[in-house]
Parts: structure tokens; C-alpha cells; sequence
């Protein structure tokens, strides 16, 4: 009766004084064990070991759906073993440092630095420090130029890739666009990789060869004196000029994890997940997943269903979420609504939807999705007035808003969230002032009820986050504010909003300059990130580990001005670090967005109009049935 | 809230934890246990209210860091099936480290699993805990009182009014007979506390020590 059960790598006392241990000793229902592989691997049949790595702790990183993804995928490949990694916390990491153990992987307790390709995915840019840190925990080179054929090749993708710069001296190759089918061909080309015979270097300049490769190492940029960018220089003739991104052509036939681990512990997003379309119609131009994830690619309600079943027959979860940009734009919402709905109901299931189109359809469909829950909506208008609506192409009027709030408030939600942005491009007073004003009408809204419609007391939050550009977006090109007009804006909604039924939350404006530096770096930010990490800062995503001292100092020990990255307006001629990794939207189109911006015009979404963004090229998904 | 416009048929499982679940709080391991009822398809019975969920009664709060050997948990299900079927068929969707030992159905379902909790029975191994136990427990009868901060509150706790039966095994290993339940409870930590409090035992032992609950008592056992 006294076995020591499985080893649990971490010393018991370890275990006894961390925060919850369990994040760190996996075993999960569903996950994926393939130790029995290793102990018959053999020259004839190598087993690629694929660290997938998740630049933050692990209730975070097990509720995103790239990891659901990747991780499934590589492991139903016979050849390759898929394990996850994540960033330990503070208390864990302190006693990782004090008593030499290294960063391993969940399921082996495989240290980071025995795995054959350890893949990173950038999901938001203050985890870049968390890269090189887990990197050094994992007793890997964080300098690509360093590294030694025995050690992993190092990769990264997600839906951040679009500007790698900042990460080209760590990461030796980036993977643009859909990874779905390009991993299978960057792990097919790895297994022709002889370590003996073949140098780093050269096998580097095979990968180039797969579309949607880039491999930092082969390129060199070249600056103006005043610091601009003026070009990327190949260091080899055989490399791409551009690199196009990848994109998964027939969605429906695509891999789907649909028996995705079942953490032992909660994590942030406890649930189930479809994801019903790639890609958004919309064409925010603030919005950077919105141009890089074109075109529209709908998997059909058929597929979603029988996906829907599995997953909750594999986990047991009592929630299903439908994931996508826009899920109010699924063209088969209802039949697929109504469908998941009677499965769901049946069997004690919630089915959450993430912010919905605002006409009387969604709301029919959240009454009968949340006959018990009614616990909160969320709304994105993004901007307070009708004008800034119009610049940002976002498609909300004030009376849609209200005509929704006024049906949630009947329908017995009271408490309702929006989002909105501060220090939009072109925004004025005026348009600070309608957050606070739309509040209100809100509000009243809930005022003007008739008393037997009347629930619960209403509760709004109202959470303002401050706009930082993005590349391959239309505001590429635009002024971020620096943190005075951030305060100064802050300040107005702070004083606007005391009302008991108004909780309001903001952004840190300190985060939000650091995160724009790195958003439009350049391949010297790089530096800026490792000075960073140097002095401590490893988790710089999280508001309590965040120092903006430490960025302003690194700034400052380069010779770098924060206000060339963020605050300073570009040129429509500028040469941007980011522009030979192509997303497949063209900078003209961006452009001529940003023009249609100054003047407030709206651009129709995909399925009204196309108009000539450039991702027709890939000949598929709402591009093709649009043509027809 | 537990429905009661219908007849639930209640079962009394035994479960052990080891490995990996062993270091889950219990709010996780209700969570787990909830999940698993899911998938392996149990008719079970759900409460009513907001988040309907699998009606489900522990019967003692586990720590993280403590396994289990056969601790109770009664499930409700709207179906009269086997209980030997509810085990095997949970069994093959707990995560691995957790197991049903023991199934019976209910004849005189008695709710409130938790106020029947009298007593536990541990085994703790950590170095040197034979000769430490024997100075500071056994060969005298000094208080033997442990502080503990619960709930922002200082608590003192008389260990030897909790102790049953103490009992050296070996020199690393005891067992240990306890009161438990929601009157009077003794954890095992506060036991190795005292012990490295009195300096017979280091910190890094205590918290190395391996505790295993390998018994719950009920009222009306023995």
C-alpha cells in the first residue's frame, strides 16, 4: 500500500510550498502519453520530440486554442510526440533556480533543451521576455546565431508572427499563417536533418524552401541614419523576397481536436470549444487578427455538430463556447444554434456565446441558450460615437445598441459589459466624452422600462482599453498616444462614470506603450526585450510583474526613443521591418483603408462587396463563393 | 439545492487518490470527479439552480499533498443500476491517480455524508518520524498545543484531545488514528508541525513527509 505511485519529478516538499502544484505534473485526463514510443526508438523509427511551448503559466495556456490545436494534431502523427511546456510561476520558478532543476515538459519531465524542435507560439507581445526566460530555464542559447546542432531548433507561429522582427536574434524560424498543414512539412523535412552530416545552417536553408518559412538568420536589415527602416537584405540568393503566409484551404477537412485535455485544476477558460470560421468579414481597421486571418473559412453546421458531440463526450464539460472573430457571422448560426441548443439542453450543457450580432435573432437564440444563466452579455461598439464608429469601420449604430440593451434588460440580463478603446486614430474630446454619455442612455434605457419588464438592478461595466497600432493593420501607420493623453483621457471616463451601477475598469497605460514598442519593432527591439528579461522581467504580461522602468531603462541603455516606435506618425512611403512577411492583404489596400479612415467612409464587409485586399490570391473560402 | 420531486438512488463509493490528483485542492477534485461522472455517462441525478451539476457528497475534505486510500463520496442517480457497474464504468474516465475501490448502493440513503465522519486513520512516513513521535508524543504527557491561521484567525489546537491511536510502525513511519469531521478534526500537518517545532524533525522532512489517509470512519462503523 506504500508505493511511492508515479514519480512525480518535483521534490514533495517543492510540491507542499507552491501554488497549485498541479499545474505543473500534467497526467490530465486526455493527455497524450507516448512514453512506451521512446523505449523502443530506434534508428529505423525516430520519434520527432515536439516541445510545444506556451509563453505564460499554465491556467493560461491550456485555455488557448492553438495549444488545443498543435497539440492534438502533431500527436496523431504516429512519428512525432507532442509535449507541453508552460512558464512556472514565481514561487515555483524561484525554487526551479535554487535547486538547479531545469524547465521540463508536462508529460515526460523531458528538460526543454531534449527536445528536437521546440515550438513557441505568439499570441500577445508581453510575453516575448517570458520566451527568452523559458528558453534559459530550459538551458537552451536564447541567441539563435549561438546555438549548436545538439541543441532544438527553435520555432514560433501564432496569430503575432506577422511582425517577427523583434524575436528574429532568438527564434530560429518563424511558420506564417495556418500551421495546420505546414508543421506536418516542417517535421517531414526535419526527419531528413542528419545532425552528424548536416549543418544547422544548411538545413536552415532547406526549411526556406517551405512556403511560409522564414528563418531570420538569411535576412539583414538595413536603417536610415535617422533610424527608419530602410530595407531587408537577403544574406542568401535562395531565400524568399516575401514570405506568404499559409492558408488552410478546406477547413472541413482539416484536423480538430475534439478530445482536448481536461485540466484537474480550473483555468481561465473551463470549457469546450468549437471553432466555427477562420477569418472575420468585418475589416475592423483597428484590428489586427481581423487582416491577417482572411479569407472567411466556414466549417459547415454538419461537421460542427457531430465535433460539438465528440468533444463533450471526451471531456465531460458542462460548457461549450463557439470560438471565432465574429460568431454572430456564421452564416448558419441559427440552424447551428438551434441545433447544439436541443444536444445541449438534453444533457445540462451551457452553451456560452462570445459577443453576438445585436439584432432580435442572437437574443432569441441566448434566451434558449441561457434558460438558467443570465449572468452577463458583452458588447464591443469600441468607440463612444457614431463618427469614430465610422473611422474604425466598425458596422454599430447607437440605436442597434440600445434597441439590444433594451432586450437584454427585458430579457432579465442585468449586467452588461462594453468594450471600448481610448486613443483611437483621429479621435477627439468629443469622442472620449460619448463613452460615458452612451453609458448613460444606456442606462436609461433600463430607466424607461416598464415596471413588470423591469429585473434585477442593472449593472454596466465599461472597460476601455488604450489602442495600440498593429502591422498589416490600416492604422499601421498612426500616432499611439503616449501615457499623458492616456491619463488625461482615462481621467474623463474615471470622473464620467461614478455611478454606483457603472463599474469601470482601464488598461495600464505603461503596458500599453511597452506592448507598442514591441507591436511595431524593430529587429533592435530585440535587444530592448533581452535587457528586459536581464533585469527581471520574465512575466510581463501580468500587471503585478509588469516594471515600465525596466523598458524605459532598456530604451535608454540602446539609444532607442519610445516615442519613434509608439507616438511618431509614419509616412505613407515608410518602409516598414515587417513588410516582406505578407499576410496576403497588400499595403496598398491598407492604405487606401487608412485613407477611407480620415474621412470616416465605410467599407462593406467581404460578403457585401469584395474589395480587392489581395486575398483572393489563395483562392478560397468567402473570396470564392463571393466570385461566384 | 437537491432535488427532491424525484427518488434518487444514492450510492456510497470509496475512492483512492495517488500521483498526480493527490496534489489538487478539493474544489478541483469535485470539479474532476464531476467531469468524470460526465463521460462515463452516469445517470446521475443534478442539482437545480443556475449551474446544474452531478449531485455528489465527500465525505471528508482532503489537503493537497494527502492521498487516499478508500475515502467515502456518495453519488445520486435517477437510475437503479449496479453498483459494480457505477465503479467500472467510472473507473475507465478518472484521470489517472484516481480510482473506485468500493461501490454499494444505498438500502436507508442517509444525506449529509459529511456530519456522519467520526474519525481517520493515516500512515505518514518522514525521516527520523518513529523517534520524534516517540519523544514528543509518546514518552510524555506535555500539552501538545499547535497555533494555525485559519480564515485570518488564530486557532489553537489541543493534538492530544484529537489523537485516537498513535502507533510506531517503523523508523520512518507511523499511523495514525484521528478525530475527523466538521466537530473536531485533526490534519496530519498540524502532527508534523509539532514535531518540527519541537526540533525533531527539520522543516524540509515534515514538508517531504508522504501522508496517506487510508480510512475514514463512519458513525455506526466500527
Amino acid at each position: 500500500m506504500l508505493n511511492k505511485s508515479q514519480d512525480l519529478f518535483y521534490p514533495t516538499h517543492v510540491l507542499r510550498q507552491v501554488e497549485k502544484p498541479a499545474q505543473y505534473l500534467g497526467h490530465e485526463w486526455n493527455m497524450i502519453d507516448k512514453s512506451e514510443l521512446m523505449d523502443h526508438r530506434h534508428v529505423n523509427m525516430p520519434v520527432i520530440r515536439f516541445g510545444f511551448c506556451f509563453p505564460d503559466i499554465y491556467e493560461i495556456g491550456m485555455s488557448n486554442m492553438a495549444l488545443r490545436i498543435i497539440y492534438n494534431l502533431l500527436n496523431s502523427r504516429a512519428d512525432t510526440w507532442c509535449e507541453r511546456i508552460f512558464s512556472p510561476a514565481g514561487d515555483m520558478r524561484q525554487f526551479m533556480q535554487q535547486l538547479d532543476i531545469p524547465l521540463v515538459a508536462l508529460e515526460s519531465k523531458t528538460p526543454l533543451n531534449q527536445f528536437d524542435i521546440v515550438g513557441f507560439t505568439l499570441q500577445y507581445e508581453m510575453s516575448f521576455p517570458t520566451i527568452l526566460d523559458m528558453l534559459d530555464l530550459g538551458n537552451i542559447p536564447i541567441y539563435n546565431s549561438v546555438r549548436s546542432n545538439s541543441d532544438p531548433l527553435i520555432v514560433a507561429g501564432g496569430p503575432i508572427v506577422y511582425n517577427p522582427e523583434p524575436l528574429a536574434d532568438y527564434i530560429d524560424l518563424f511558420m506564417i499563417g495556418d500551421g495546420e498543414e505546414l508543421l506536418g512539412e516542417l517535421i517531414d523535412l526535419y526527419k531528413t536533418w542528419d545532425r552528424k552530416y548536416e549543418s544547422r545552417e544548411s538545413f536552415l536553408l532547406r526549411c526556406t524552401e517551405l512556403e511560409g518559412i522564414y528563418v531570420p538568420c538569411f535576412y539583414e536589415p538595413e536603417y536610415f541614419p535617422d533610424g527608419k527602416f530602410k530595407q531587408i537584405n537577403k544574406l542568401h540568393q535562395a531565400v524568399p523576397t516575401i514570405i506568404k503566409k499559409r492558408v488552410i484551404k478546406d477547413i472541413d477537412h482539416i484536423f480538430f481536436p475534439t478530445e482536448p485535455i481536461v485540466p484537474n485544476t480550473q483555468i481561465v477558460h473551463d470549457r469546450a470549444y468549437l471553432e466555427l470560421f477562420r477569418g472575420c468579414p468585418r475589416g475592423c481597421r483597428f484590428c489586427q487578427a481581423g487582416m491577417v486571418y482572411r479569407p472567411v473559412r466556414e466549417r459547415t453546421v454538419d461537421l460542427l455538430v457531430e465535433q460539438a458531440k465528440h468533444l463533450i463526450e471526451s471531456t465531460g464539460y458542462d460548457e461549450l463556447g463557439l470560438l471565432s472573430l465574429s460568431t454572430g457571422d456564421y452564416s448558419e448560426l441559427e440552424q447551428l444554434g438551434n441545433r447544439l441548443l436541443d444536444y445541449c439542453a438534453e444533457r445540462n450543457i451551457s452553451l456560452s456565446l462570445p459577443s453576438l450580432r445585436l439584432d432580435s435573432f442572437s437574443f432569441d437564440l441566448m434566451a434558449k441558450a441561457g434558460k438558467t444563466r443570465k449572468s452577463g452579455l458583452t458588447f464591443a461598439p469600441e468607440a463612444g460615437s457614431q463618427r469614430l464608429r465610422d473611422i474604425i469601420n466598425k458596422d454599430i449604430c447607437e440605436s442597434d445598441l440600445l434597441e439590444a440593451a433594451r432586450i437584454a434588460f427585458s430579457g432579465g440580463w442585468n449586467r452588461l459589459k462594453f468594450y471600448f478603446m481610448l486613443g483611437l486614430p483621429f479621435e477627439n474630446a468629443d469622442d472620449v466624452y460619448s463613452i460615458p454619455e452612451l453609458a448613460k442612455k444606456v442606462l436609461q434605457v433600463y430607466y424607461d422600462l416598464p415596471s413588470e419588464q423591469k429585473n434585477r438592478k442593472p449593472q454596466l461595466t465599461i472597460s476601455t482599453s488604450f489602442f495600440i497600432p498593429k502591422a498589416w493593420t490600416p492604422f499601421q501607420w498612426c500616432s499611439q498616444i503616449d501615457q499623458v493623453q492616456m491619463l488625461e483621457k482615462r481621467k474623463i471616463l474615471i470622473e464620467n462614470l461614478r455611478l454606483r451601477v457603472i463599474n469601470y475598469q482601464w488598461h495600464e497605460p505603461d503596458l500599453s506603450v511597452a506592448q507598442g514598442i514591441i507591436a511595431r519593432g524593430d529587429r533592435k527591439i530585440g535587444k530592448v526585450i533581452e535587457e528586459v528579461w536581464r533585469n527581471g522581467g520574465w512575466l510581463e504580461s501580468w500587471n503585478d510583474f509588469f516594471d515600465y522602468e525596466r523598458w524605459k531603462n532598456a530604451m535608454r541603455k540602446y539609444g532607442l526613443s519610445i516615442d519613434f516606435y509608439t507616438s511618431r506618425q509614419r509616412s505613407s512611403d515608410e518602409i516598414f521591418p515587417w513588410d516582406h512577411i505578407s499576410p496576403g492583404v497588400s499595403k496598398e489596400f491598407l492604405w487606401s483603408e487608412y485613407l477611407k479612415a480620415e474621412t470616416g467612409e465605410l467599407t462593406a464587409e467581404c460578403r457585401k462587396q469584395c474589395h480587392n485586399c489581395g486575398v483572393l490570391q489563395f483562392n478560397t473560402g468567402l473570396c470564392v463563393s463571393h466570385d461566384k | 439545492m437537491i432535488s427532491k420531486q424525484k427518488t434518487n438512488y444514492r450510492y456510497r463509493l470509496k475512492y483512492s487518490r495517488t500521483g498526480v490528483p493527490t496534489w489538487i485542492g478539493h474544489l478541483d477534485l469535485m470539479r474532476t470527479f464531476q467531469y468524470s461522472c460526465r463521460r462515463a455517462n452516469l445517470p446521475s441525478a443534478y442539482t437545480e439552480g443556475f449551474n446544474p451539476r452531478p449531485i455528489m457528497e465527500f465525505g471528508l475534505p482532503v489537503g493537497v499533498g494527502i492521498e487516499t486510500r478508500a475515502d467515502p463520496l456518495d453519488l445520486e442517480l435517477i437510475e437503479k443500476i449496479p453498483a459494480g457497474s457505477i465503479m467500472q464504468r467510472l473507473n475507465m474516465k478518472l484521470p489517472q491517480g484516481l480510482q473506485i475501490e468500493e461501490a454499494v448502493y444505498l438500502e436507508h440513503p442517509e444525506k449529509n455524508l459529511m456530519s456522519l465522519v467520526e474519525a481517520a486513520a493515516y500512515t505518514i512516513l518522514a525521516d527520523n518520524l518513529g523517534a520524534a513521535t516517540e519523544k514528543v508524543i509518546l514518552s510524555n504527557d506535555d500539552d501538545l498545543v499547535v497555533e494555525r491561521i485559519r480564515k485570518g484567525k488564530k486557532r489553537r489546537y489541543d493534538l492530544r484531545e484529537l489523537i485516537i491511536d498513535l502507533q510506531i510502525v517503523a523508523s520512518n513511519q507511523i499511523k495514525l488514528l484521528c478525530k475527523a469531521g466538521s466537530i473536531a478534526n485533526l490534519r496530519p500537518d498540524m502532527l508534523l508541525k509539532a514535531l518540527y517545532e519541537a526540533e525533531e524533525i527539520t522543516k524540509i522532512n515534515a514538508l517531504d513527509a508522504i501522508i496517506i489517509r487510508d480510512q475514514v470512519f463512519l458513525k455506526n462503523d466500527n
